[in-house]
């Protein structure tokens, strides 16, 4: 028992800190050197987000799971969460594609809110062929609406996702990239609870909801240096970033 | 010992005559005050706030009042069902992420440690390592104060 204690205790003595938050520049997003494997047909993922701009051309990713998601060519289901420009509003989008792509934007709101921190989730369901997306905000279950092409997952469905690197801040390294500041991005096999998206709005890491990630990228950094994944090891490749922004309040001491 | 109630039905808490006392389940607090009653009659009726006349109790001629919480007790209060995580400070929150993004082994254990409720199964080896645990982190009073039973 003592010694457990004692584990749990290693490194109590570290001071509690609000290191900045990375931040995308200059179109770079950040993308793992090696595949993430998810094992599953259903994938959780959740972040901080705080978007500066909205006016892009096209749309602008927060997490990309391929480097060829834009690409129209891949079979195996692929998923994103961004920013996209729907019925003249740039509304959050969560996006899966097969051979086509499903994108659902949460229609009744407003143009994202800009230099604002949101904690946004999604659930990519690939179970069936068309399908099935859920998105949260702030830890909320949102009501999202189908636009764009609807297209299918026919031919994927009950297959896993595909195992592809994972990137933040961009569709790749240099496309479709987000102006914004993210930070704690997360990846569970599997749906995540309402509680647990909740869970993760009220500022409790990705790693102490009760439910392991398969990736979790705080996303922190003191300076020029790689971004490690604190569960699985798949560390983010360094990028170029500044580091002048704060984390979310609710990560602050 | 059993149950008491304050003349103004206010049931004290199960280990009514400890100190400190945790909060009643209503957020208020019971609080003894120094100067003991006088000795009730057989036909006297206790005051409001104060505890009815129980022969077989030891603190029935101590008086005990019922107040609202200040701002600094009320982040000490201890609804049930609710996570360690969740009555822990932004400043304790801090030090745990702290811990948990520095190494993951431990970030493993704390994760359970987090989803323990009250400290009412105290005897419960997971819950012995926690009340260690945040003492250590965050010293023995604040330990006793997050373990409290209901």
């Amino acid at each position: 028992m003592r010694r457990l204690v004692q584990l749990l205790t290693l490194v109590c003595g570290l001071t509690a800190h609000a290191d900045p938050s990375w931040t995308t520049n200059a179109g770079q997003g950040v993308m793992t050197s090696a595949n993430v494997t998810y094992g599953t047909s259903i994938v959780s993922v959740a972040f901080w987000v705080m978007p500066r701009a909205t006016n892009v051309s096209a749309g602008q990713y927060f997490v990309d799971s391929s480097t060829s998601l834009a690409g129209g060519t891949g079979t195996s289901p692929r998923f994103a969460v961004g920013i996209y420009n729907r019925d003249s509003a740039y509304r959050l989008d969560w996006i899966g594609k097969g051979g086509n792509y499903r994108s659902q934007s949460i229609l009744a709101a407003p143009n994202v809110p800009l230099n604002t921190w949101i904690h946004v989730g999604g659930v990519f369901d690939a179970t069936t062929a068309s399908g099935n997306f859920k998105g949260y905000v702030n830890g909320v279950a949102q009501t999202l609406t189908t636009s764009g092409t609807l297209g299918s997952l026919s031919g994927t469905a009950g297959s896993s996702w595909n195992a592809n690197k994972f990137g933040v801040g961009s569709e790749n390294t240099n496309s479709a990239a987000a102006n914004a500041v993210v930070c704690e991005v997360a990846v569970w096999s599997g749906e995540l609870t309402a509680e647990q998206f909740a869970s993760l709005a009220s500022g409790r890491p990705a790693n102490l909801i009760g439910r392991k990630p398969i990736a979790y990228w705080p996303m922190h950094p003191a300076g020029t240096e790689t971004m490690g994944d604190i569960v699985g090891g798949l560390a983010l490749a360094s990028g170029t970033y500044a580091n002048t922004n704060a984390s979310p309040p609710l990560l602050r001491p | 010992m059993k149950d008491h109630l304050l003349s103004n039905g206010t049931l004290l808490p199960w280990n009514f005559g400890a100190e400190p006392l945790p909060p009643n389940s209503d957020g208020r607090l019971v609080e003894r005050v120094e100067d003991p009653l006088p000795e009730l009659g057989a036909n006297q009726v206790a005051e409001p706030g104060e505890v009815d006349y129980d022969p077989e109790s030891d603190v029935s001629r101590q008086r005990w009042v019922v107040r609202e919480m200040t701002e600094d007790e009320q982040r000490f209060v201890i609804p049930p069902s609710v996570f360690l995580w969740e009555r822990l400070t932004s400043e304790e929150r801090q030090a745990i992420r702290t811990i948990a993004q520095t190494e993951a082994g431990i970030a493993d254990l704390w994760d359970r440690l987090l989803t323990l409720k009250e400290g009412i199964i105290s005897d419960d080896p997971l819950t012995a390592v926690a009340r260690g645990a945040c003492s250590q982190v965050f010293g023995e009073s604040r330990a006793k104060e997050l373990f409290a039973k209901p």
